[in-house]
């Protein structure tokens, strides 16, 4: 965590200057304090980040003719500065892309300030005006966030209200036009949301807490279709409670949706619904993680022809795991907005020192399953065209779909061998539909065909190593084997690199505190096609001081296809070098 | 307590009122004749930007033909630029390459990074965004708000056709209806209807007897036209553009060429009238 610039000695002249500018921009609020003997400037921080990549041809992993940038090298990156003094902040970020790196969204092409905003917090009222990130509950009904590396930011532009007036109960209040890259969308989202803390509210509950929360959000955006009658306010409501007692906490969120027909669901005018629940246990050494998430037609932007990255007012939670390995990282799982069904349940077992299966050491396993599936879906007859329109399916809560979207088993041993020496085992056994998550093909073309889509069956063993070579030096190892199934269609392995068994070497070396060196290499000896039997060697050094940290990258990186609500992105395979430099004050 | 019902009957009275409940979502005549218009109004281009292993892009040339086949649809054109090496690049399953020299040239200059999409009329260009894209459901309502727009110019062309040396001419006239200030190029594009190739499907299969059609063979002048105005062109003038000859392919059918012609902005590149012909 960076320490902030905190301004109580007289600044030099140029910050003054612009100290000096900020707060007339910033309103009337004093920046000059009264006390003669330590004047409080506020405080100024920020932070920066450039990623350069130079691209080299390489036919044979497809990085060539449209896939090889002209520009042969692309640079992109980012400044925010944020201002505080007392109850009153504001800042700035500039972002450039020139031009943007392949894999991100290509229309971020330019460069500017896409972030501004000045927030005020007096009596119990938070006023925040200009851009801001926000979430309601789950972020299920609307939750307007940044992910860097995706490329993806959908934050609000407008005004934001919050304010409590009486204790335990808390409202918000949102109004603004979501970023549509370096554009604003067309369309304006309203959003209302209270929680109220049932314990502070009306002083029941003991030592277990109960807080019930409601919201609601409404789009507009103007209609002019020759076809549809479409509605121009589209609103949404979701209820939500929490309870905590002690080891246990369980909360869930429902969410209502009117007809929405959007690019995301082919224009059909039914209702959406969300029902998501979580569930936790946890006593020393132990912990248990349940959830379970049912979606029905909930995709939601506040442009109804949107698609991919742009304008989501919602954030519909995943109940699958995030891999942080490479190789079982390679089968990711998202979200289908247009129907899932999903359940995940996690357990996590610390076996004491000196017990049988602890050791000297301890030892801790954590097993995780989770599935995700279509709804049961019914499908009118093609002759009923109202009802085909009006409400595309039938559904049924109690019935499971039958698609098999996505299914994730694992388990991961961490155990320290001496006081050297840790080391991590892992197994994860994936199935992957490749047509609905990597095609975008929804469950009604799948169905047409008969329910059988391609599939990608995959078993994956990491065995990590850490060393301590002495007290700043220290060795990384990762061994990863993957064995795939594949029950894909001879076009999908013409088409994609991404199958097949592989095994991957990754060593790092680190000097504390200032230097890293990394080399890894996949070979992915299995592919069914026997030309892209390939590997993808890849070299990094990185260089820390303080807050500050340069990180050069050389190698292949392979490709892949993205598809969202039935428009797919290329993610270009690459080979070259690239520079990362992060820092912040 | 009495706040909270308070903010509650607030809540529920915002979110009563900011809802549009559709009972009937299709309108009335859908494909309906309607009275012939008494004026010259605006045609409008879709560029539909495809490729033969696409599996979504079939939805897209669908919804074209939904659209041509609207009360305004007969002032709706189309044209199909199969671009990006991943999707319309040759294989053994997909031999044809429909890809031009204009297609990859527009790939890069109108920033095209996923498929399908298309421009109507290429309004709201600019060079440092995607605004310009628009996703095929939304080609509708863009394609029917221009059309009802009183058109700013009119198009006469003569397509002629040379059996001997299988060259096309195109020559026209372009009557200003409305005063005009800007950079204005002409440009015509060769389009073939009916080929008959595979073509990947939205449910990812291939069918082999896929019918492509509008799409782009090639231009007359370039990838950008000619210049047929530069400063104001007053109401009641007439822009002329000389045209060019150039030979057609021995592996196109002739028989199902069309000369796509159109009058653009060079700077705004907003497509302001369109018309095509079938090449006799």
């Amino acid at each position: 965590m960076a320490r902030p610039w905190k301004l109580t000695k007289q600044p030099p002249a140029l910050v003054k200057k612009l100290l000096l500018i900020i707060a007339v921009i910033g309103g009337s609020y004093s920046l000059w304090s009264q006390e003669e003997t330590a004047p409080d400037y506020g405080e100024l921080t920020g932070n920066f980040q450039f990623d350069g990549y130079f691209y080299q041809e390489d036919s044979a992993i497809g990085a060539f003719g449209s896939n090889y940038p002209d520009e042969k090298f692309l640079g992109q990156g980012f400044m925010n500065l944020n201002y505080t003094r007392g109850n009153f902040r504001m800042g700035v970020r500039y972002e450039n892309y020139q031009n943007v790196i392949q894999g991100f969204p290509t229309e971020y092409q330019g460069e500017g300030i896409t972030y501004r905003y000045a927030q005020f917090v007096k009596d119990g009222l938070d006023i925040t005006a200009g851009n801001f990130y926000e979430q309601f509950g789950s972020g299920m009904i609307l939750r307007g966030y940044e992910e860097r590396g995706l490329g993806f930011d959908n934050m609000f532009d407008g005004v934001r209200v919050k304010y409590e007036p009486i204790k335990g109960l808390a409202l918000k209040g949102v109004l603004g036009r979501q970023r549509k890259f370096f554009e604003k969308s067309n369309g304006l989202v309203r959003g209302l949301d209270g929680e109220f803390n049932l314990n502070e509210l009306m002083g029941f509950g003991g030592n277990t807490q109960y807080i019930l929360g409601g919201s609601f959000v409404s789009k507009y955006e103007a209609a002019n279709s020759p076809i549809y009658n479409l509605p121009e306010n589209v609103g949404a409501g979701a209820g939500r409670f929490q309870i905590n007692s002690g080891k246990f906490s369980f909360s869930g969120e429902y969410m209502y949706k009117v007809n929405d027909p959007s690019f995301d669901n082919g224009y059909i005018f039914r209702k959406g619904e969300g029902l998501i629940f979580n569930g936790t246990y946890s006593t020393r050494g132990f912990g248990l993680i349940v959830q379970a998430k049912r979606i029905d037609n909930l995709s939601f932007r506040s442009e109804r022809d949107a698609s991919f990255f742009a304008v989501p007012i919602n954030f519909l939670p995943p109940t699958t795991k995030f891999h942080t390995y490479a190789l079982p990282a390679l089968f990711p799982y998202a979200t289908q907005p247009r129907g899932e069904m999903g359940f995940q349940v996690e357990l996590t077992k610390n076996f004491k020192r000196g017990s049988f299966l602890g050791g000297k050491y301890g030892t801790t396993v954590v097993f995780n399953y989770s599935v995700a599936s279509s709804i049961y879906k019914e499908y009118y007859d093609a002759t009923d065209t109202l009802n085909l329109v009006k409400e595309g399916y039938k559904t049924d809560w109690f019935k499971a779909g039958d698609i098999l979207y996505f299914q994730d088993f694992n388990f991961l041993v961490k155990k320290k061998l001496n006081r050297n020496l840790k080391m991590n085992f892992g197994y994860y056994n994936i199935t992957y539909n490749y047509d609905v998550l990597n095609k975008g093909i929804s469950d009604e073309d799948i169905v047409a065909k008969g329910n059988k889509p391609n599939m990608i069956y995959s078993h994956t063993f990491v065995l990590e190593n850490q060393i301590k070579l002495t007290s700043r030096k220290y060795l990384r190892t990762e061994l990863q084997w993957q064995l795939t199934d594949e029950d894909v269609s001879q076009e999908v392995i013409n088409d994609d690199f991404n199958m097949g068994d592989r095994v991957m070497l990754l060593i790092e070396y680190s000097v504390a505190p200032n230097w890293f060196f990394a080399i890894q290499d996949i070979y992915n000896y299995g592919h069914p096609d026997v030309a892209k039997r390939l590997n993808y060697p890849l070299a990094s050094v990185v260089y820390q001081v303080g807050t500050t940290r340069f990180q050069a990258t050389y190698g292949r990186q392979q490709a892949g296809i993205f598809c969202v609500g039935g428009v797919c992105r290329l993610v270009p395979a690459t080979n070259g070098a690239s520079l990362t430099i992060t820092t912040n004050f | 307590m009495k706040n909270a019902l308070y903010i509650t009957t607030f809540l529920s009275v915002f979110a009563l009122a900011s809802c549009d409940i559709v009972d009937e979502p299709l309108k009335d005549g859908i494909g309906g004749g309607g009275p012939a218009p008494t004026e010259t109004l605006r045609s409008v281009l879709i560029e539909d930007f495809t490729g033969h292993k696409c599996n979504n892009c079939p939805k897209a040339a669908d919804e074209i033909d939904l659209i041509q086949g609207l009360e305004f649809g007969n002032r709706v054109f189309a044209v199909g630029l199969h671009v990006t090496q991943f999707f319309a690049g040759p294989d053994a399953s997909y031999p044809e390459d429909f890809r031009t020299p204009i297609g990859n040239e527009y790939e890069t200059f109108f920033n095209i990074s996923a498929l399908p999409t298309g421009m109507v009329s290429r309004t709201d260009y600019t060079s440092t965004s995607s605004g310009h894209l628009k996703n095929y459901s939304a080609w509708a309502s863009e394609a029917f708000a221009l059309t009802a727009e009183l058109a700013k110019f009119e198009i006469l062309p003569n397509v002629t056709y040379n059996a001997v040396d299988r060259t096309i001419s195109v020559t026209a006239q372009i009557p200003v209806l409305e005063e005009y200030t800007g950079n204005l190029n002409f440009m015509v594009m060769i389009t073939e209807n009916d080929i008959v190739a595979p073509q990947k499907m939205p449910d990812n299969s291939k069918n082999s007897n896929y019918v492509h059609k509008h799409v782009l063979r090639g231009g007359l002048d370039g990838s950008w036209g000619k210049v047929v105005n530069s400063g104001t062109a007053l109401e009641g003038d007439t822009l002329l553009y000389s045209g060019v000859s150039a030979p057609i392919d021995s592996t196109w059918n002739k028989d199902n060429l069309y000369a796509l012609m159109f009058i653009y902005d060079a700077d705004s590149q907003e497509i302001w009238q369109v018309t095509e012909e079938h090449v006799p």
